[in-house]
């Protein structure tokens, strides 16, 4: 065939033609050009087919296919594209659900102080005027709320911020008073309020709760005038009360806060002064959703509440199931990489603290574990003590693994087809497959739309066959999560291994969206299963539409842990480095006791732990259900102590005394000392676990003596293991005031060690990104 | 309680922006780095720094902006990866002409997988401009301001581009039609 070759005609008329087609030309050009073509048939016929063309063009040129952004990078855009707004960066994505609900208490309060402000709603008093007015038909339920508040009748700043801020914080993780406030009739008044909200900084609600007292209380002629200047005296910072007035943000639809939609009128500027409504018109937030459904980023987390000190004379004992589970490091390390600070609820501190393997001795005496407690002085308060509980798993070399019978559990739905999902978990099976021995048997299922077993339980050595298998899976489809866990554990019952490793390892970016997708169905089945020796293991993917606490959560309750992969490397530490612990667990349903001794203790702080904390009587009945500990595992726990006698921070009664009535003084008689409290002792640290395949719990307890090792003569792994806990407080931004990111820093440079794996020097740089973050 | 005036939202505009730019911007940057996970990247990119610094004006307005953005996140992307920069030659482009055969037309007689494949023929330059005109809509002047050209170099070359594309439309729809034709028994 004989071709044609074009060449462009690039005469200036023609270029006009085409510019004329376009629409490009202006009016008088366009009348020029109509003119030349009038009496050019020619140059007319060839514009005329241009435009033709162009128009042909304009329609039939689609923009690709594949032209979209993944689904997740798409989900995270539109969230950072909605939270563009002027508040200071990151700020909103944190803590918005207590601010809304602690702001919420102080506008509440301010009502009750100002009834004034009802008469002059046009005033610069405006938002609050407004609120007032949305009031009425909720008052009740406001007061009632801002009643339990307890900072609500202290007469300026309260010494106690910090117990005061705790105190808040838990009434605002109370489900009820969440609650309370989505369930105020007058729309209006929640949404004005949480706009409200959205202006203030989290150091309120995290440093110091004073300014709030402070605000509530000051009997100012111009109240909202006052509250950035409040603001500005809470950490030091001035807070711009009011931004470049762009970047509102606003409900999406297929969430609750849309119902909340309100209308503002455009604010009022005031030379100099910040005009309330300024306050109002940012942002928009919603109430009560913890699952995600809020904007488009469908990131689930569950909220965390913060463990706060206990006095040893009320809460002698402190009860707590153990967690392997690291995944929270890597997914903080990815929003910090990405530029973003986390959301506080994915800090979670244990989890940052066990991340690391640390150099403790093993167990010798053929136990499961080692314990050991080093004491030291909080680095963020030198007259408290940090005390390190730290288990050790007994180490099984590779080389004497138990068999194993593995299933991979394989989340091929659409969503997964992203480099970071599908392509890094057929990596992270590739380097696992390469580890495995003639022992093992694995077998791989996929779930999409459908579910089907790709590699039938084949033994580890016929390594081409399951190269093979993993290097076929392709995504596609949506997902039904629990069609394929029974497939899963079908295969993993069929070939059983009496007194190996049965373990179902479940690879997703954690959307179970079609089909079983009730928790409690999905749970039972991984509970029953784990009761029959079938352990789930669960590897989170990807981001942006992450299910962190259903992950957990299904890990949790199939005697299992997960992980989130992020990277080769991390997938090479999850699957490979830590395979034996990963998969061979050595001791299950450990929980730890700790009794502290009122004679040395005065009183004392979980760091971390917060959704592992069990109840006192949970400890001794065997039939909780709590952690599992692989094989050299590491678990620390981490406490601060206040000991007996040392200044302790002015006292916070929790009530005012009542005016109207006298309660009669019951006198509690005080616990006695027993005779080992003179003994010196500061605790005695209790554990108890079960075997892999027991019922029965063993218990073993270990007593620790008062003898502290001054910060920089204490062990590496202790300093390390604080500076992580320091690390994550400052994330969550619930840091004591004197802890600062330098403190952290000199802290894990002094404790990096050798680091052969290199996690502790990564560690190091995501400290100055997250203080970059924090600014 | 009546409420007010309603403000001018700043997150549907933004999002909007998404919306409206997403596909144009990948479309744009695949045709200058071909690289699909680059191109990616590079309106990612794009979109964030739109929320950092999100400039003024309507939805539309916002196209030469993001453009011209996407367009640098790519040469600094590029560079990143030392890929190599499509170079801007008119002779060279001139010189190809992968029409395709007979063969190739009847199998593709959709027209939009027929543009899409004949401007895939296009110099990379040419491709670029004719995305930003139909896919970001921008006018000439706005194409100056995303590619650094002068408005009069890009009616030049949008014109040779549509110029070109249009005959060998043309020819590949003569071609196509007369495949059709000799199937007909």
């Amino acid at each position: 065939m004989k071709t044609e070759i074009d060449f462009p005609s690039a005469d200036e008329t023609h270029v006009r033609a085409t510019a004329w087609a376009l629409g490009q030309l202006t009016p008088e050009e366009t009348t020029a050009f109509e003119a030349e073509m009038a009496a050019n048939p020619g140059l007319a016929a060839y514009a005329e087919e241009m435009r033709q063309f162009t128009h042909l063009l304009a329609t039939e040129f689609p923009t690709d296919e594949s032209g979209q952004l993944p689904e997740a990078s798409r989900s995270h855009l539109v969230s950072v594209l909605s939270q563009s707004v002027s508040t200071p960066r990151n700020f909103v994505k944190r803590h918005w659900k207590m601010l809304s609900l602690t702001t919420a208490a102080a506008a509440g309060i301010m009502l009750t102080l100002r009834p004034d402000w009802i008469n002059r709603p046009e005033t610069p008093g405006l938002a609050a005027g407004r609120v007032l007015e949305g009031a009425t038909q909720s008052e009740s339920l406001l007061f009632t709320s801002v009643d339990e508040a307890p900072f609500k009748s202290k007469e300026g700043s309260n010494p106690s911020d910090q117990a005061a801020a705790q105190d808040i914080r838990n009434w605002h993780f109370q489900p009820g008073a969440v609650r309370t406030y989505t369930g105020v009739s007058n729309e209006e008044v929640s949404h004005e309020l949480s706009r409200l909200n959205s202006r203030q900084p989290n150091d309120l609600v995290t440093r110091s709760a004073a300014p709030l007292t402070e605000l509530t209380a000051a009997p100012a002629p111009e109240p909202v005038k006052r509250l950035p200047v409040a603001l500005a005296s809470s950490d030091g910072r001035s807070i711009p009360g009011r931004g470049v007035g762009r970047g509102n943000s606003y409900a999406y639809s297929g969430s609750p806060v849309q119902k909340f939609r309100f209308k503002l009128a455009k604010p009022q500027m005031q030379e100099g002064k910040i005009s309330p409504t300024s306050l109002t018109d940012d942002f928009v937030t919603g109430f009560g959703n913890n699952s995600g459904d809020t904007l488009t980023n469908t990131e689930s987390y569950k909220p965390l509440p913060k463990n706060v000190f206990q006095e040893v004379t009320q809460a002698p004992l402190s009860t707590f199931s153990i967690d392997v589970d690291t995944a929270s490091y890597a997914n903080v390390r990815r929003f910090l990489n990405e530029g973003q600070r986390p959301p506080a609820e994915a800090v979670r501190l244990e989890e940052l603290v066990n991340y690391f393997p640390y150099e403790d001795v093993p167990p010798q005496d053929g136990k499961p574990f080692a314990v050991r407690v080093d004491l030291t002085n909080a680095p963020w308060n030198p007259a408290h003590r940090l005390a390190r509980v730290s288990l050790k798993g007994k180490e099984i070399a590779t080389a004497q693994r138990p068999a194993s019978n593995l299933v991979f559990l394989v989340d091929v739905s659409g969503s997964m087809a992203e480099p970071n999902k599908l392509p890094l978990v057929q990596q992270s099976l590739r380097l696992l497959a390469e580890r495995l021995t003639e022992n093992d048997r694995v077998s791989l299922v996929t779930y999409a739309g459908s579910t089907a077993v790709v590699l039938p339980s084949t033994n580890g050595q016929e390594k081409t066959r399951i190269l093979a298998a993993i290097d076929a899976l392709s995504s596609g489809g949506s997902t039904n999560g629990a069609g394929g866990l029974s497939l899963a554990y079908q295969q993993a019952a069929e070939h059983f291994i009496k007194d190996g490793v049965n373990r179902v390892i479940l690879a997703t970016d954690g959307d179970f969206n079609v089909g079983i997708s009730s928790h409690e169905a999905l749970l039972a089945l991984i509970q029953e299963k784990a009761k029959t020796g079938v352990f789930l293991s669960v590897l989170g993917y990807g981001r942006g539409n992450l299910k962190d606490d259903t992950m957990e959560l299904l890990a949790d309750k199939g005697n299992g842990n997960y992980g989130y992969i992020d990277s080769l490397s991390e997938a090479r530490k999850t699957l490979v480095e830590q395979m034996s612990g990963t998969l061979v667990t050595i001791a299950k349903d450990v929980k730890i006791q700790i009794e502290f001794n009122p004679a040395a203790v005065k009183s004392y702080r979980l760091l971390g732990y917060e959704n592992r904390l069990l109840a006192k009587e949970d400890f001794n009945d065997d039939k909780k259900d709590a952690g599992e500990i692989g094989a050299g595992h590491n678990v620390t726990a981490l406490y601060e102590i206040v000991p007996a006698g040392a200044p302790d921070a002015a006292p916070v009664p929790v009530v005012d005394g009542l005016k109207y009535q006298q309660v009669p003084a019951v006198t509690v008689p005080k616990p006695e000392p027993t005779p080992a409290a003179l003994n010196g002792e500061l605790m005695n640290v209790k554990l108890r676990w079960k075997l892999p395949a027991g019922d029965t719990s063993e218990l073993l307890e270990v007593p620790v003596k008062d003898s502290i090792i001054p910060l920089d003569q204490t062990g590496q792994e202790t300093r390390w293991a604080a500076a992580v806990a320091g690390f994550a407080q400052l994330l969550r931004g619930e840091a004591p005031p004197t802890l600062t990111w330098e403190m952290v820093r000199q802290l894990a440079r002094s404790a990096k060690g050798s680091d052969p794996l290199g996690y502790r020097g990564e560690f190091l740089q995501l400290i100055d990104k997250a203080e970059s973050l924090s600014r | 309680m009546p409420p007010p005036a309603e403000p001018i939202p700043e997150r549907p505009r933004l999002l909007a922006a998404l919306d409206r730019f997403e596909r144009p911007l990948i479309a744009f940057a695949r045709s200058i780095c071909g690289d699909p996970e680059t191109a990616r990247d590079a309106v990612q990119d794009t979109f964030l720094s739109l929320a950092k610094n999100p400039p003024d004006g309507d939805v539309e307005s916002l196209a030469p902006w993001l453009f011209t953005v996407c367009r640098n996140r790519l040469t600094s992307l590029q560079r990143k990866n030392h890929r190599l920069v499509p170079m801007e030659t008119l002779t060279l482009a001139e010189a190809t002409d992968p029409s395709p055969g007979p063969a190739d037309a009847a199998e593709n007689r959709e027209t939009s997988s027929q543009l899409i494949r004949l401007i895939a023929t296009l110099p990379a330059r040419q491709q670029e401009l004719i995305r930003l005109k139909f896919h970001g809509g921008l006018s000439y002047r706005d194409i100056a301001t995303a590619t650094g050209l002068t408005v009069t170099h890009v009616g030049t070359l949008l014109h040779q581009a549509l110029d070109t594309l249009r005959r060998k439309y043309l020819a590949t729809e003569a071609l196509t039609t007369r495949c059709q034709l000799s199937k007909i028994p």
